[in-house]
Order: C-alpha cells, then structure tokens, then sequence
C-alpha cells in the first residue's frame, strides 16, 4: 500500500513539477487546426506566435496539435502577434491576432500544398524532440508510391521497412518491434485495441489505407498515455470524411478491390465509410478444377466507418467502427478433411471530445471489442489417429470506458492525465481430443477479469534547452490482483538549433499474453489473460538517442541505441497437452528475453525526390528453462543486420517511381544435420525402426541472407472525367530465391535399395515469392 | 474474353499462390556427428539389447551397418558396479552375464567412441499394483468405414472402454494403459485397433492421473475379430517419467519442415554429452479378459 501512495504521489509531483505561474496576467490562445478543403482535423501540425508579421527570428511561444487538431498556447500577453500554422504537405496559415483580456480561440483552416513538395516519414521539427523519441509518423499518401504485392500497399509492410522493425518472415505481416513479438505492440484504430491485425494467416494487415488519416508508430519507451504492451505503440487514426462534398476512391488489385466513401451528412456531420473484399475465392472458382484435389475457401472483408458530429465550437462526437473476419475452410462436400478457420476483430467507439477552456482538452470514449479465433482440424480418414485433429479458440470481448485531459497551463508544461477501466471476457480452449469438440463450442472455458489504469505525464521545458516527459501509469488486473506501477521518463536536449540529443527510460507490463509455438502464427496460438498462475509479462527498456535535421531540413537523420529486458514471456512447451481434461495453462512455459541494437536512420522527406536509408544491427535472445534444454537461443526474427532503402521519384506530372530494396541476415532456423535410426516403443525388439533426422538445437542456424528489390510505376490519367491511376509493381524484380525455409526429404530417385539401406535425403529450400508483376488500378470520384 | 480471363486468374494465383523449391547440392548439407543411445531397461530381464549407433550424414544411404559402432566402450553402472557390454551386431550390446534389471535401482550408461561421449541415467520402476481393472460398455457391431465417395467397407466390430486404477503413483513416473487384442484378430486389419479420445500411446505423467490412482478412461474399438470368444489383454506399464517427454516431443516434431515453415526440432532426449536417444527404466503389469459375442 506504501509503494502506492508513493506512486500517486511521485505522478502528483510530476504533475506539478514543472509548473510556474505567470507572473504577468496573460491568456492562452487556442483553436483547432483543419484541412480547409475536407474540414478534416490536421494532427501534429505546429502552430506559432511571432511577435509581428515579419515572421522573422524564432517564434515567442509555440505548441503542437493533438490527434482531434486542437492547440493551445498558453502565457500570452495582450497585444498584436502573428499565428503562424505549418504542417507538412500544406501551405502555412497565417493570422493576425490580437490578444486583449481574455483567451482567444482562433481556428485555423490549412490549404494543400500544391508544389512538388511531399511528405514520406515525419520524424520532423515541428514535434517537439522528447515526443519523437522512437517516434515516426507515417502519412498514408506516402503508401501510395511505394512497391506492393498484388497492387494494394499494406500500412504494416511500410512500416516493416523501418529500422528496428522486422517481419518473422516474408508471408508475415507481423510487426517485431525492436525484439519484440507481435502481441507485444499495442495496436490502436482510433483508440480501440485491434488484437489481431491481420489478414492472409498474416500476410496483409488489416487496415485499409484508404480509410487512415494518420498512421503514429512508437518503437519503445513510449510515454504514460500508453499502456498495457512491453514493446511498441501503433497508433491509427481513422478519416474523419471530407465536408465539401460526397466523393469516393475505388480500387482493384490482384488480391482484393476496395472502396472508399466519404462525405457531408449535413452542415455538422461528415461520415466516411471504406471496405475491402478479397476474391481468391472467386478466382479459384474460375481456375481449372482438378477432380481429385479438395481446393479450400478463402477470402477475407474489413469494413471501416466513422461518422463525425459538430455539436458545437467546442465539442465533437464520433462515433467509429471497424469490422473485419477472414474465413478459411473446406468444402462442406469434403469427405477427407475438415480445416475450418477465421478468425475476426469489430470494434466500435463512441467518443466526445470537449474543449473546456483554452487551456483544458477532454476526451472521453465508450469503447467495445470483439475478437474471435476458431481453428476446426479434423482428419475423417477412417484409420486416421485419433491426435490428427485439432480443435482451438480464442475470443477477447471487451468494454471499455476512457477518460482523458491535456492541461496547458503554461509555456513549460503540458499535462495528460487519463483513467481507463476495462471488462475483459476471455475464451480459449485448445484440444487435439475429438471427444472435446462439442463441449468446446457449447461450454467454453471463460475468464473474467477487469483492468484498470490511471495515468499522468508532464511534457515539461525544464530550461530552453532541456526539455522532458515524466510520467507514471499504474494499473490493476483483477484476475490474480495484480497491482503495478510504471515509471516512464524522456528527455531531450538542444546540443544546437538542429541537433537534439535523447534518450528515455520506461517500465511496462502485459496482462494479456498470446501463447505461441516456435515463434510462429499457428491455429494453436491463444490469447491468454494473466492468472494467478500465469504472471504478468514485464520489461524495462532504455534509449538513448541523437536526431538532427540537414540542409534546411531536407534531410532528417537519427541514431538511437536500444536495450530492453523482459520477463514472463510465455510460449507452449515442448511436451504440451492439448485436451480439455489438462488446464492449458498447464502448457505453458514461461522465460526471459532480452533485445538490444542500434538504429540508423537518414531521411530525405522533401522534393520530388524523397526516401530513406535505414541500418539496424540488433540481436534478440529468449531463454527458456523448459526449452531448448534451458540455453539461450536466438527466435526465428533474429536478425543481425537490416538495410532498408526507400526511394520514390515524380516523373513529371502523370509518372511517380518507388523502389524498396532490403537486406537482412538469415533468420534464424532449426536445421536437420545428420540422420538417425530409432526405435520410440518400449521392448526390446531390433526389427523394427524409424528413420528420423537430427536437428540444432532450437533455431541454431542461419538461413541465407534475404534481399530483394521491389518497384513501383504509377500512372496518373483522366478518364470519363474522373482522375484514375494506374500501377504497376514487380516484386523481387531481380528474382532473387529468398530462401523461407529449409527441409529434407529422403529422395527415392536414383535409389537401388542393397540390403537394409534407405535413400539418402536432399535438402530443399523453399522459395514463396519469385519475380512477380502485379497491378492495380484505382480512381477517385 | 475467355482469354482475358485466363490471364487475369494466372497473374491473379501467380501472386498469391507461387512458390519455388529447389533442391541444395548434397555438398550443402550440414552435418554433425552424435552417439545415437536407444535402451529400454525392463525390471525382470536381463539388458539383451540395448542399440548404440551414430547419425549418418543426410547425403547418404542409411544403412545400419554404417550406422553401427561396434568398438564403442558401452558400460552399465548399478549398485557401483560397471558393467561392461558387449556388442552382438549391427549396432546392439548386450550384458555378457545376463543380470536381470531389478526395480527400485539406479542405472547408468557411459558410451564413449571415436572422441565423443555420451551418458544418461534411469530410475528402474516399480511394476504397478493395479487394484482397480475394468471393462465397460462392451458391444459388438457392424460398422461402415467410408474413405470417399466412392468406396466404402464394411467391418464387424468389438468396442468398449477401459479402466485402471494403479498404486502407487510416483512423482517422476509415467503410466501407460495398453489394450491388447491377443487372438482373433483379421490378419489384414491387425493394426486396426485403436484408441479413442486417449492420448498418443495412452501414456499419462504422474500429474495426470487423478488422485484416486485412476489412469484417464479411454475407449478402444477393435476391427473385425471373429471367433465368439474374444480373448483381450490389458497391461498397465510404468516408465522413469523421461520417457513421457520423450514420446510427446518425437511426435510433436517429428515432420522436418512444414507449411508455416517451423522447421523440425529434436525430442526431448536423456541422454547428455555428445549423445541423442532414449536410456529407460520400465515395468509392467498385464490382465487378461475374455468376452464372448
């Protein structure tokens, strides 16, 4: 109880740390930035006071937009300045102010810029230093020029191109975040929890860039206002749809077509509505049918919705949802095997944003979510083994209420303080006994519990130069009364005008664990709460950084070091029982990790031509006691060196060039090295054997290095009057055999039995995804 | 129109569904050299073939007779006492005085070849008394095995289920329940009796027999047996719990490679050292039934 007081103490003293009261009477000067076309708020856009109209020399005060647009600044004295608002990808706006003696809201609508300029990845000047800490913004327009696969660029395979951020494998668009797994990032579609965000067994994500506004990555030691993750922070935000009028984008690509709706629902309301549906189904119906061969279902649908009321100058509702279910399944015909899989998130919030005064922003949100996973394996070959089937299911259903405030109260401090409680419903079940399945789908094995948080930071200029994020975030976790507190700390200092040193310090914890095998997505994969038998997960992390921009800031560059040490990570052991006669958590293992590396970043983020190169040399090592025989052992997404290089080019008006290339070492594999024969049953009897292979320990060798080259030719065209583009991609243009994985298989050919022998085995590396020429067309109405 | 239709499916399956596979020359192939141990020690009777062998390169033929390391020194520790074994072929050593493995004790095994070395130990269990045995739910039916749509087979059935209470339960142990058709058995479906709903080899840890002594229940079904009098047989074994971790992890991992791309991985072995395999203590308890149709 002591160590609590403390914690609401040490967040209270934080609170107020910094905070001076102004001396001389002066008010704050407040509004709401927008896109002056679409009415759509415009997010970390840097507004600006500046003594007169000249603009010349530094601003007197400044302040950064939050995610619904809003500004404040605070200890402005009466008199006559100039407003200056800049965001990149628009014209700066400009007004003239006059302060007299109240606060004054001005709200500031931005034009488009319609120069050649262009935004990629913003790690840019307007934030301020201590909130870019392992922080990128990703603008969804950039996704449009880059290279993809089928023809529709995923959110998650841009931001895979980032240093510090990795996939498990080429198929995999899961995000490793400097070391850690995905269950590790917390993903955030307008303040919702999506658990899954994934398509295609993880080969897209789930979010249709279409429908993202902003797309905010935290990498680590990400600030008190996030919680409940060790690892990363990804934050989208949904279009709020554009006032001017209905318009639409439709798209088609190899994998799936889309399309987009936004517009006005009245003077107040906007809405905007986007949904996708991918057609491999359809297509394999077209394909050429082979009688003897059992071709599964699959496709895939998410729909995203937002609808925005204006109730008033200072208050807006939103009301956003998403929905999404893939479907994986066999015939109903199929006489030999069942698989049946999907798995799906909804989400819906309902959130109020109030400005209470110029120097006060409130949020609150009544959130719901639904995720739901269902694996159905079974083998009906009548001499089939009884453990050749496999029954799995996990579900998150979750309520949620969430509060939140920024204070202004001066030019040093901005405070954030927010509650959060969450009624968690949680179902898993796992079983490879038959016997099991129907009682697993009419009495599931249910847990309830409820969470908790209350947080508080300060972004505090402590002195011109040194400025800081003191935080504490303290949670609650019903299921096994869990109490925890988390100290998070960044600061930065101004070396020069250009050149800001970093570095921070957080503690985190996880109450919710994805149970997994070998580090990879399978059908037994649970999302399983923290018991008191199955602990919270924790680490503590540490950056230490150095930013700066170049050439005016065309260039932006930085270099962060990273270390981070984990505890409780939980996975399935070796000898797991799959029945419900065995509690699963009886299956669980649990062990240590830790993740530590170096980032290099260079980022050219204006002109015609703009990209980055990025360099990461890291290394993630877990340790088991139950696996592996207790050693430590690299996870599959170890990688030693990554090298990602972006580019894209306008060609004139019409033509724009992207090119991705990267490099990774080999990851990580478990590899047969030598064969063997063994007898596995009891008794003594020499006549009969299995033929078996013998392997590293776990993940003890190194596939080849991956490389390969992506490009991107889009064509802009006017066609009926509408504005169409065209694109063309060439995947791994230079046909390089990324090897996925490796296997041995004895090879009969050529094969003379003498006496007892068996043939030998040949090693065949698998390849996913050779040259490939892909396109996709898309149109705005 | 059909045309553009062919071609969009194939760019369509072309970027979705391509994959390459090529085969790595034999030169390629890693290969490390381990003691390959295989020994069950059963109470009552003497260690006459326990199989130490070594892993062949993956480039070549397995032939047991490669496999084999004849002038390995293999030895058995009991009691202080070491044991030296003697080769019989093909990779097989046996104890040259035929002792009997005797329950309760402690074995060891020390193989030492070529620069490598490799040992293990096992606890030699007791056999477990077995005061609770019984047959339930015995039938007899016709029952018919589809293997598509096209062919199907018709088969005479007996089926029941089983259950065994054993004492004691010892921590560290593992318990088996094994159904056993003696005779009567169709020669052609001799493999066709089965377990349903119980684990591979019906083999359970200590922790998982309930605390009442009693092994899971499982069901049995037996294909075709055709006199009226069907003789059974049920034999409760005992195992050094290694042998519990073993069995889940060979068939856990078994298949080299698969297509989430997860590889293969070695079973929990015992043995330590330069070595891979199995070094086992077990014992057992058998009870006969007769039914008649």
């Amino acid at each position: 109880m002591k160590s609590l007081v403390f914690c609401f103490s040490w967040v209270a003293l934080a609170a107020v740390g910094g905070f001076t009261p102004a001396m001389a009477q002066t008010f704050s000067v407040a509004g709401v930035v927008t896109d002056r076309t679409s009415g759509e708020t415009v997010i970390g856009a840097a507004a600006m006071i500046y003594a007169d109209s000249s603009l010349i020399g530094h601003p007197l005060r400044g302040a950064i937009t939050n995610k619904f647009g809003f500004f404040s600044i605070a200890n402005v004295a009466p008199g006559s300045y100039s407003l200056v608002v800049k965001s990149l990808g628009y014209k700066p706006g400009i007004r003239n102010i006059v302060v007299r003696n109240q606060a004054l809201r001005i709200d500031v609508g931005l034009d488009v810029e319609a120069t050649e300029k262009e935004v990629t990845i913003q790690g840019e000047k307007e934030r301020a230093p201590v909130s870019s800490i392992s922080s990128v913004d990703v603008k969804p327009e950039m996704l449009q020029h880059l290279p993809s696969l089928g023809g529709e660029t995923d959110i998650f395979r841009a931001l895979q191109m980032l240093p510090g951020v990795k996939s498990s494998s080429e198929i995999s668009s899961g995000l490793y975040v400097r070391g850690g797994s995905p269950d590790q990032n917390l993903t955030l579609l307008d303040g919702v929890i999506v658990y899954n965000p994934s398509h295609l067994a993880g080969f897209m994500s789930t979010f249709n860039s279409d429908a993202i506004q902003d797309i905010h990555l935290i990498k680590g030691a990400f600030p008190a206002e996030y919680g409940g993750r060790l690892s990363s922070v990804l934050d989208l935000t949904m279009k709020e749809g554009t006032k001017e009028k209905i318009e639409g984008t439709a798209g088609i690509s190899m994998i799936d077509s889309r399309l987009t709706l936004e517009g006005p629902l009245s003077d107040n309301s906007t809405f905007m509505i986007s949904g996708r549906r991918m057609y491999l189904d359809l297509l394999y119906a077209l394909a050429p049918k082979d009688s003897n061969t059992v071709t599964p279902d699959y496709y895939f649908y998410d729909l995203n919705g937002k609808v925005n009321y204006k109730l008033g100058e200072n208050d807006h509702l939103f009301l956003s949802g998403y929905f999404g279910r893939d479907v994986f399944g066999t015939p109903i015909a199929s006489d030999s095997n069942v698989s049946n899989i999907y798995w799906g998130n909804a989400t819906a919030n309902l959130r109020w944003s109030h400005i209470v005064s110029p120097d006060l922003f409130t949020n609150f949100s009544a959130i719901y979510t639904d995720y739901t996973f269902s694996a159905d394996l079974e083998d009906k070959h009548f001499d089939a083994p009884p453990d050749n089937n496999f029954k799995s299911v996990s579900g998150i259903h979750d309520y949620t209420l969430h509060g939140d405030a920024q204070y202004f109260p001066d030019t040093s401090n901005t405070f954030k303080f927010g509650i959060e409680a969450t009624n968690h419903r949680f179902r898993a079940d796992a079983s490879a006994n038959i016997a099991d399945f129907a009682q697993i789908d009419q009495n599931p094995t249910i847990f309830n519990s409820i969470d908790a948080a209350l947080y508080g930071q300060d972004e505090w200029k402590i002195t011109p130069r040194l400025s800081s994020n003191l935080g504490m975030r303290l949670y609650y976790f019903q299921d096994g009364a869990y109490f925890r507190a988390e100290p998070r700390l960044a600061f930065a200092y101004n070396l020069t005008n250009d050149v800001q040193l970093t570095s921070a310090f957080s503690v985190g914890n996880q109450f919710l664990h994805l149970i997994t095998r070998n580090d990879i997505a399978l059908p037994t994969d649970v999302w399983f709460p923290s018991t008191a038998t199955v602990k919270p997960e924790e680490a503590i992390q540490g950056v230490l950084g150095m930013q700066t921009h170049l050439f005016n800031s065309e260039y932006f560059f930085s270099v962060e070091a990273y270390y981070k040490s984990m505890w409780n990570l939980y996975e399935y052991k070796d000898t797991a029982t799959f029945s419900l006669n065995v509690p699963l958590e009886s299956s669980f293992t649990s062990g240590t990790g830790k993740a530590y590396g170096i980032e290099f970043f260079l980022n050219k983020q204006i002109g015609a031509f703009t990209g980055w190169l990025g360099y990461t040399l890291s290394w993630v090592i877990d340790q088991f006691p139950a696996l592996n025989n207790g050693q430590p052992f690299y996870p599959r997404y170890d990688e030693r060196h990554d090298i990602q290089a972006v580019i894209t080019y306008r060609l004139g008006k019409t033509w724009e060039f992207g090119a991705t290339w990267t490099y990774a070492t080999g990851q990580a594999y478990t590899m047969p090295t030598g064969q063997y024969a063994i007898n596995p049953s009891p008794g003594n009897s020499n006549q009969y054997y299995d033929l078996n292979t013998d392997y590293t320990s776990r993940d003890g060798f190194r596939l080849p290095p991956f490389h390969k080259l992506d490009l991107n030719f889009t064509h802009s065209f006017s066609w009926f009057h509408l504005p169409w583009e065209v694109s063309i991609n060439i995947y791994n243009a230079y046909n390089h055999m990324n090897v996925f994985s490796e296997y041995v298989e004895q090879n009969y050919s050529n094969y003379g039995p003498t006496g007892t022998t068996q043939p030998p085995y040949q090693l065949h590396q698998i390849t996913l995804f050779p040259i490939i020429p892909t396109f996709g067309l898309s149109c705005k109405f | 129109m059909i045309r553009i239709r062919s071609v969009f499916v194939f760019l369509a399956l072309a970027a979705i569904a391509t994959g390459c596979e090529n085969v790595v020359p034999a030169t390629d192939l890693p290969y490390v050299n381990h003691i390959v141990i295989r020994g069950f020690l059963n109470a009552d009777e003497p260690i006459d073939s326990i199989s130490v062998t070594h892993t062949l390169p993956l480039s070549v033929q397995y032939d047991p007779n490669q496999a084999a390391i004849p002038n390995a020194q293999v030895s058995i520790t009991v009691d202080g006492r070491s044991i030296p074994l003697q080769s019989i072929g093909l990779g097989f050593f046996t104890d040259p005085l035929h002792d009997t493995v005797q329950s309760g004790k402690t074995y060891s095994i020390d193989v030492q070849w070529n620069g490598l070395h490799a040992w293990a130990s096992t606890l030699v269990p007791n056999p477990p008394a077995i005061p609770i045995f019984q047959f339930d739910n015995i039938g007899w039916d016709t029952e018919i095995y589809r293997y598509n749509s096209y062919y199907s087979d018709t088969f005479f059935s007996f089926g029941g289920t089983l259950e065994a209470g054993i004492e004691p339960v010892t921590a560290g142990e593992a318990y088996s329940l094994v159904y056993d058709s003696i005779a009567d058995v169709d020669s052609n479906y001799s493999e066709a009796s089965y377990y349903i709903g119980g684990d591979l080899y019906n083999l359970y840890p200590a922790s998982e027999v309930n605390s009442a002594g009693f092994l899971p229940i499982f069901q049995f079904e037996s294909l075709d047996p055709r006199d009226s009098n069907y003789f059974v047989s049920a034999v409760v074994e005992s195992y050094d719990g290694a042998y519990y971790n073993f069995i889940k992890t060979y068939n856990n991992f078994g298949n080299s490679g698969d297509i989430f791309g997860t590889g293969g991985a070695n079973p929990q072995w015992n043995i330590s050292g330069d070595g891979i395999g199995i070094f086992i203590g077990t014992a057992e308890t058998r009870r006969n039934s007769t039914f008649h149709r």
